[in-house]
């Protein structure tokens, strides 16, 4: 049976195409049947965050309007086998999106087999996100731990709540995930950051995971390669840990208490050895 | 998602709730309504964003017998309204709603003391605390100001104990930009209240949580209503139209405690926060 996650923020930049790379990146690494879909027309990246912008020849807009089938436009992943990419149009704008069109790429995509058809919504609360977010069974809200991030969640978590499919006909709701990202314990102690449990207390849905702030991450979206593909890397860890609890495990929170480290231990990260790519 | 025929029917009725528009027509002509509800979207075409409006006739008195309805259908749709039903129509439209092929539902007029005010809603008039309202001027503890005349009155008359309907019970939480109105009843949350969110009621509004956001109580007049919380940190309360922002945050004796909010017993004037 297949899900549809939606990745969703409110807030624009806080690491919603990371976050679709990464969890559908991991899921297909886990054998699962992924493909991830971007929703952002106009202001397409997923592709650029994946690694196959030269590839793109068709998009989900050519596939809605007919112009293409689906199988044309899907993009298989490089790095991974089971890993396919939707990629969003950039010349034409979000008005091209039609709520029957999506929901024959869904079906459709569903009818391929896929395990999970991930959505990595735009910005905002306009119809690009509110069609990302439709036909959701799950959603994971991208939070970053500072306050005006978090009011945007929570009205995002709002439109999810009402307007999504399965509020609107009564079904049972979408299962609410909440992800923190670009987490920094330091500045959580120092009292400039909001920590992870003040933010699940404000916005009441299950953590999923809490990702690290990492240069890694900026590093990943320059190669075109996901950052999950750097096993020892914290931000990895960080996201196969969520992803292990969005499927069922629970696991501890790691990475959000500070290292206390020696002063020769941060030379040396400062120059780049070393597993972990924290900056001090 | 296909549901087996064995088990459930074709066809499900599940309650919706959603803010409709009382549209009061004050002229019968339906060219002049074309052309103030042009006016009104001339800056925004989806400014009303097909909302349900209700016609409210109870203005028209007779010249409600001969308006053009096509058109008055027609104007409130190039508005993007949607109107689906009237209120205080005369009997001939009840006899001839068919024949006019209106698909209109016919509600009950509206309460009574609602026509009796002059203007529309009144104008929120700010309160003082409690603690500055000793030299006021105001009426004697006991009693209530009487139904002012209407070229006077800023405040509607007092209405008729309307009998309340069962509580409105929400239990998750207010997120920000969600409005949730109980329309003649009390409404009770049994989660917190988001910043950016606002819980209106015709009767009492209990948060059995934080409450954050806007609270209005007595959203119609009720000037008995209150506002009851366990942790009252709100950008604004207001009770029967009179209204109390929060610019320097909830005063420190009053944080993180259950309160409750109503018109003062000595000085109806005031808006009271007291520990519960």
């Amino acid at each position: 049976m297949s899900r549809v996650i939606v990745v969703t923020s409110g807030k624009g930049g806080v690491g919603k195409t990371t976050t679709s790379a990464n969890l559908s990146a991991g899921l297909a690494l886990r054998g699962k049947k992924v493909v991830v879909i971007d929703f952002d027309v106009g202001l397409r990246n997923l592709d650029l965050v994946m690694g196959c912008e030269r590839r793109v020849v068709y998009d989900f807009v050519n596939v809605i309007q007919g112009e293409a089938t689906l199988n044309q436009a899907l993009i298989r992943d490089k790095n991974v086998e089971n890993l396919h990419i939707l990629p969003a149009s950039q010349t034409r704008d979000k008005d091209a999106l039609t709520e029957a069109g999506v929901q024959k790429v869904i079906e459709d995509l569903k009818e391929m087999g896929f395990d999970y058809i991930v959505c990595d919504s735009p910005a905002g609360i306009e119809s690009g996100a509110v069609m990302a977010l439709t036909f959701a069974d799950d959603a994971i809200v991208v939070v970053n731990p500072e306050v005006s991030s978090v009011r945007d969640s929570d009205r995002i978590i709002g439109i999810i709540q009402s307007r999504s499919r399965r509020a609107k006909e009564g079904q049972d709701p979408v299962k609410e995930y909440l992800l923190v990202t670009r987490y920094s314990p330091r500045r959580v102690k120092a009292g400039e950051m909001l920590s992870h449990g003040d933010i699940l207390e404000i916005l009441k849905v299950p953590l999923m995971g809490v990702i690290p702030e990492s240069q890694r991450v900026l590093e990943s979206s320059n190669q075109g390669l996901p950052a999950v593909h750097q096993k020892e890397t914290d931000v990895a860890q960080a996201y196969q840990d969520a992803i292990d609890r969005y499927l069922g495990n629970d696991l501890p929170l790691r990475f959000v208490d500070e290292e206390d480290k020696g002063f020769f231990r941060r030379l040396l990260e400062s120059v780049g050895v070393g597993g972990s790519s924290k900056s001090a | 998602m296909k549901y087996s025929s064995k088990t459930r029917p074709s066809v499900e009725f599940k309650g919706f709730e959603t803010p409709a528009l009382r549209a009061v027509l004050r002229e019968a002509s339906a060219s002049t309504l074309k052309e103030t509800l042009e006016r009104m979207c001339l800056q925004q075409p989806d400014f009303f964003g097909w909302q349900p409006v209700v016609i409210d006739l109870t203005r028209l008195g007779d010249d409600s017998e001969n308006l053009d309805w096509p058109a008055i259908l027609n104007a409130f749709r190039s508005a993007q309204l949607h109107p689906v039903a009237v209120c205080g129509a005369p009997e001939s439209f009840r006899e001839n709603a068919d024949a006019l092929c209106l698909g209109l539902a016919d509600l009950p007029d509206p309460a009574p003391y609602l026509s009796r005010t002059p203007g529309d809603a009144p104008a929120p008039q700010s309160a003082e605390t409690s603690a500055s309202a000793s030299s006021s001027a105001s009426s004697s503890p006991a009693s209530r100001p009487p139904a002012p005349p209407p070229e006077q009155s800023l405040k509607p008359a007092q209405p008729p104990e309307l009998p309340l309907l069962d509580a409105m019970i929400i239990d998750r939480p207010i997120r920000s930009g969600q409005q949730i109105y109980a329309r003649d009843r009390d409404l009770i949350v049994m989660a917190v209240v988001s910043p950016g969110a606002e819980v209106i009621a015709d009767g009492n509004v209990h948060v059995y949580g934080s409450l954050a956001g806007r609270a209005i109580a007595g959203a119609r007049g009720r000037r008995d209503a209150r506002i009851f919380t366990l942790d009252l940190r709100a950008e604004i309360v207001a009770v029967a139209g009179l209204y109390k922002t929060f610019e320097e945050g909830v005063p420190e004796n009053l944080r993180g405690k259950p309160v409750q909010i109503a018109l003062g017993a000595e000085n109806a004037d005031a808006l009271e926060i007291r520990p519960i």
